[in-house]
């Protein structure tokens, strides 16, 4: 479907080819030569053959540096090392659906997160305050919309997939219960792209507007009237008011200021120093006054840093060079180190 | 005297702000819009938009906004710019100015 529609926008498509040598002098090309020994003319070439994030910075950064697949990062784009942020294809950012970390190569995440790094950086939080959500890409090839929010794909557990094909159009659903996990779209005409990806966002019941969202006519003014109804109703007759939104990012961390910062950075942690309160496994807690989202990594890479593993342990790195050094608590709810028990 | 009524905005400030990241530019709903009367782009209105601070070309092309829908179905990553100029009479309400 998308060849054709590409096709009937009058562009030739050569498949199983490879482009084995441009022609052409520097800052003009005349064309490509390709494996089956054509040469194609040409003005223009442009190289699209998906993205690799480069790690190299985060490899030969002096502190370690956590990435994988892709520089690992908060909400705020907040890598492991203090003051250092990372956004654009080679940030990894935790996709809310599946928990993992992963970058987003697409150009509206890329404006997003150029948009958050910069404000956080500069300390104006509340424009940095709208969350990523799942991802959400949209575009128009020829005549064809496409649009993607969500992982529509590769959903295989705990989810049914809706597919509709009609005359020009195709839709794709992955619905968990009855919220919708992922949604795909190709047609002629675009569906109201950034409602889909609120209903995802925020969870939404779509058990009414299946049809409609497999059939391309749904009508986003009219579900989320609905949905504002239904709550207004709701805190009518129950008499309680809506529960807080769970998906809305935590207010926004103070940095300590400047110099504060070298005073701690120049004197590491005694081991007297006094333990965090214990708040649970899998939290984290930095003993320098940043605190950070936890990654889903093991925590080696900044220094004064406190987790928890899922056992209740705590595990403090002191330095970068020094071993960690294990804690854990004991019947009293004291710490005792390992050596200790 | 205006009477104020309550509107249906179903997009808030977060998602028009969302809406207005998510745009590329291409002016296509400007150009199949029947109220617009001035030579204002696509670029401006997204500032002003985002801002808030509304000049006086976009404050008469917001008020002429008679919320047809025709700018929704040309634009390529679909997106609601009838919502975003519901917006911005809001904001012009908000602030004396209608």
């Amino acid at each position: 479907m998308v060849l054709d529609s590409i096709r009937r926008a009058g562009a030739k498509i050569y498949t199983d080819t490879h482009v084995i040598g441009i022609v052409g002098r520097v800052g003009s090309v005349v064309g490509v030569v390709t494996n089956h020994n054509h040469m194609l003319l040409c003005d223009l070439v442009l190289a699209c053959t998906g993205t690799t994030p480069v790690t190299v910075l985060a490899e030969h950064c002096n502190i370690p540096m956590l990435h994988k697949n892709g520089i690992l990062v908060d909400d705020q784009l907040r890598t492991s090392v203090r003051d250092i942020y990372a956004a654009g294809a080679v940030a990894a950012l935790k996709n809310p659906q599946t928990g993992t970390h992963e970058t987003r190569p697409l150009w509206n995440a890329a404006i997003l997160q150029g948009q958050t790094a910069a404000a956080a950086m500069t300390g104006r939080y509340e424009l940095a305050a709208q969350p990523f959500g799942v991802s959400w890409h949209a575009t128009q090839l020829g005549e064809l919309c496409m649009l993607t929010v969500g992982n529509p794909q590769h959903w295989t557990e705990n989810a049914k997939t809706l597919t509709n094909s009609n005359k020009g159009s195709y839709r794709r659903l992955s619905i968990a219960g009855d919220c919708l996990v992922g949604y795909l779209s190709l047609g002629p005409t675009q569906p109201d792209s950034l409602a889909i990806k609120r209903i995802i966002d925020e969870g939404l019941s779509v058990r009414d507007v299946k049809e409609a969202l497999l059939k391309g006519d749904f009508d986003a003014r009219k579900y989320f009237s609905r949905q504002q109804s239904r709550a207004a109703i709701d805190m009518v007759t129950s008499g309680k008011l809506p529960a807080a939104n769970l998906t809305q990012r935590p207010a926004p961390l103070s940095y300590p200021s400047p110099a504060t910062h070298a005073i701690l950075n120049a004197y590491p942690p005694r081991s007297t120093d006094a333990l965090p309160p214990f708040i649970g496994a899998g939290d984290a807690i930095e003993m320098s006054p940043r605190q950070t989202e936890p990654l889903n990594e093991p925590i080696a890479a900044s220094r004064n840093f406190w987790s928890y593993n899922d056992k209740g342990s705590a595990l403090i790195q002191r330095h970068p060079s020094s071993q960690a050094l294990w804690f854990q608590r004991d019947r009293n709810g004291q710490f005792v180190t390992q050596e200790e028990r | 005297m205006l009477k104020l009524k309550p509107a249906h905005l179903h997009k808030t400030g977060p998602q028009v702000a969302q809406e207005v990241h998510a745009c590329i530019g291409c002016n296509e709903c400007l150009f199949v819009c029947p109220a617009l009367a001035e030579p204002i782009t696509i670029d401006v209105l997204n500032r002003e938009t985002l801002s808030g601070v509304i000049s006086t070309p976009v404050a008469r092309f917001a008020r002429s906004c008679y919320q047809c829908g025709a700018c929704v179905a040309p634009c390529p990553v679909g997106l609601h710019r009838d919502a975003m100029m519901m917006w911005l009479k809001v904001c012009l309400l908000r602030s004396g100015q209608e």
